[in-house]
C-alpha cells in the first residue's frame, strides 16, 4: 500500500515539473485512447453515450491561451471524430473543437487571472455547453430538421463527468499570454 | 507547476489570426459540402479514412475478455445459435407470405437469388447526426450502394455509402429514412419513417382502412429499394394520427448484420428495343430501285 502511495506521489511530483510539451503529449495520448475505445459500438450489450474527450482537451488547453500545436491537434482530432461519427460532415468536429478552444482561451484570459474556484467550475461548463449547443445547431442544419436533444444531452453529461476525472491532464501549466515552448 | 517567464506574447495577434483563419477554413469546408457535386468528391476521401480508422476498433473485445470461462463461452455460442435460428424463423415466415402470393397469381416472375454478405458492425452512432452503422464489408466483398441490412430479427437499414472495406448503413430509426411497408394482415400500404424515440411511424396510409394493432409490418417492395416481405416490426399504439411501429431489429442484436442486394426491377422504358438493320437495308434497296 505504501509503495503505491510513493508511486502516486512520485507521479504527482513528476507531473508538477513536467513541461507543457510533455503535458501536451500526455493529453494527446489520453484523447487518442478514449477515442479509440469509443469506436467499439457497445460494451456488454449497452450502447454508451461516449464522451467527447477532444472537447475536454480543447477546454483544458484553451486555459493556456491560443497556441499553434494544440490547435493543430484539435483539428486532427476533429477530423478523426468526423469519420467515427459515420454521418457527420467533414470538418464539423474540427470546427467545434477549435470553437471551444477559442472560447476557453478568451474566458480564461478575461476571468481567470487568479484561477479562482468558481471560475474553475463555471468556465469549463460554459465552454462545453457552447460546444454541445453548437453541435446540436450544426447537426440540425445538416440534417434538415431539429435533431433529438437526448443523445446530445447524454454526451454532454458523460463529457462533464469525464472532465471532472481527467481535467488536470489537460492543464498545460501556463497562463494565457505567457510565452512558452508551445507558441 | 512550470510557469514561463516573460510578459505578454508578441505572437498573440499572429495566433489569433491563425485561429480565425482555421475557423474560416473549416466553415468553408462545411459550406462546400452543401453542394452535392463537391460532396461527391469529398465522400471518397472520407470513406477511405473510415476504412483505415476502423481497422483499430474491434467489436466485442470486452465481452471476449470477460467471457474467459468455458461456461460463458458456451452461453455465447448458444446465444449465437439462437440468433441464427431466429433469422431462419423470420426467413421462413417471409417465404410463407411470398408463397401465398405465388399461389394466388400463377406464372408470377420470381426474384433472382443474389450474393449476400454477413458483416460485423464496427461503429454505431447514437449521436446527433444521422443514425447509422458502419459495417466491415465493402466493395471488396461485393457490397454495393442500395443493399439492405438485416439482423437476426428484421430489417435494419440501407447501405448508403460503400468504401473498399466498409459500408455505411442508414438505420430505419433515422428521421430521414423512408421505407415502403405494408401490414401483413390488413394488406394496407404506407411509408415508414424513423421517429425520434427509436420506433418507426407510418405515414401516407390509404384513406380507407386502418392498420391493426399488433399486426406485423413487412416491406412492400414498392420502388425497388427493398424486396417484398422483409420483417420490419409490429404496429404499436398511435402517436397522434400516425401509427407507431415497434421495430423488430431492436429485439435482436446489432453486432452483426447481413447485407443483401435489393432487387431493382427496371422500368419498361429502360429497355432499348433495337431495330433489325437487315430489314431497314432491304427497304432502302427497294426504294433505290
Amino acid at each position: 500500500m505504501s509503495d503505491r502511495l510513493v508511486l502516486l506521489s512520485g507521479l504527482v511530483k513528476w507531473w508538477r515539473k513536467a513541461s507543457p510539451d510533455i503535458r501536451l503529449l500526455v493529453g494527446t495520448v489520453l484523447v487518442a485512447i478514449i477515442g479509440i475505445a469509443g469506436l467499439t459500438p457497445n460494451y456488454f450489450g449497452f450502447t454508451l453515450s461516449w464522451p467527447f474527450a477532444a472537447l475536454i482537451a480543447a477546454t483544458g488547453w484553451g486555459a493556456g491561451g491560443l497556441a499553434a500545436r494544440p490547435m493543430i491537434l484539435l483539428i486532427l482530432f476533429g477530423f478523426a471524430q468526423d469519420v467515427s461519427m459515420i454521418f457527420a460532415p467533414l470538418g464539423v468536429f474540427a470546427l467545434l473543437n477549435l470553437a471551444v478552444f477559442g472560447v476557453s482561451a478568451a474566458l480564461y484570459q478575461m476571468f481567470d487571472t487568479e484561477r479562482s474556484g468558481s471560475a474553475a467550475i463555471v468556465i469549463p461548463v460554459s465552454c462545453l455547453l457552447v460546444g454541445f449547443v453548437l453541435l446540436w445547431v450544426i447537426a440540425s442544419l445538416t440534417n434538415g430538421n431539429a435533431v433529438r436533444l437526448e443523445p446530445v444531452f447524454l454526451s454532454f453529461l458523460s463529457t462533464m463527468a469525464l472532465y471532472v476525472l481527467i481535467a488536470p491532464v489537460f492543464d498545460l501549466g501556463r497562463r494565457p499570454d505567457e510565452r512558452g515552448q508551445l507558441s | 507547476m512550470p510557469r514561463y517567464a516573460g510578459k505578454g506574447s508578441r505572437r498573440t495577434p499572429l495566433r489569433r489570426y491563425v485561429y480565425f483563419v482555421a475557423i474560416a477554413a473549416l466553415l468553408a469546408l462545411l459550406f462546400l459540402q452543401t453542394s452535392p457535386q463537391l460532396r461527391e468528391r469529398i465522400e471518397p476521401v472520407r470513406t477511405a479514412a473510415s476504412d483505415q480508422m476502423f481497422v483499430l476498433s474491434r467489436a466485442g473485445l470486452p465481452e471476449e475478455l470477460a467471457a474467459a470461462t468455458g461456461k460463458d463461452r458456451r452461453i455465447l455460442e448458444l446465444e449465437a445459435r439462437v440468433r441464427e435460428l431466429a433469422q431462419y424463423e423470420a426467413m421462413a415466415l417471409s417465404m410463407a407470405e411470398r408463397l401465398e402470393v405465388y399461389q394466388d397469381i400463377l406464372n408470377m416472375q420470381g426474384e433472382p437469388e443474389a450474393a449476400e454478405v454477413t458483416a460485423r458492425v464496427m461503429a454505431e452512432t447514437n449521436g446527433p447526426f444521422a443514425e447509422g452503422l458502419l459495417a466491415n464489408a465493402g466493395a471488396q466483398n461485393g457490397v454495393q450502394e442500395g443493399y439492405f441490412a438485416e439482423n437476426d430479427r428484421g430489417l435494419v437499414g440501407r447501405v448508403v455509402n460503400v468504401g473498399q472495406r466498409s459500408a455505411r448503413i442508414l438505420k430505419l430509426t433515422d428521421f430521414n429514412s423512408r421505407v415502403p411497408v405494408m401490414g401483413e394482415a390488413s394488406g394496407l400500404r404506407a411509408i415508414m419513417y424513423g421517429g425520434r424515440d427509436g420506433d418507426g411511424r407510418l405515414t401516407d396510409p390509404p384513406e380507407t382502412g386502418r392498420f391493426i394493432e399488433g399486426e406485423r409490418i413487412l416491406t412492400s417492395g414498392e420502388g425497388g429499394l427493398f424486396p417484398r416481405g422483409v420483417v420490419v416490426g409490429w404496429v404499436g399504439d398511435r402517436d397522434g394520427a400516425e401509427p407507431r411501429v415497434r421495430l423488430a431489429m431492436n429485439e435482436g442484436q446489432l453486432g452483426y448484420v447481413r447485407l443483401k442486394p435489393s432487387i431493382r426491377i427496371p422500368a419498361p422504358e429502360d429497355f432499348i428495343v433495337e431495330e433489325e438493320p437487315a430489314e431497314d437495308s432491304s427497304e432502302e434497296e427497294v426504294a433505290n430501285e
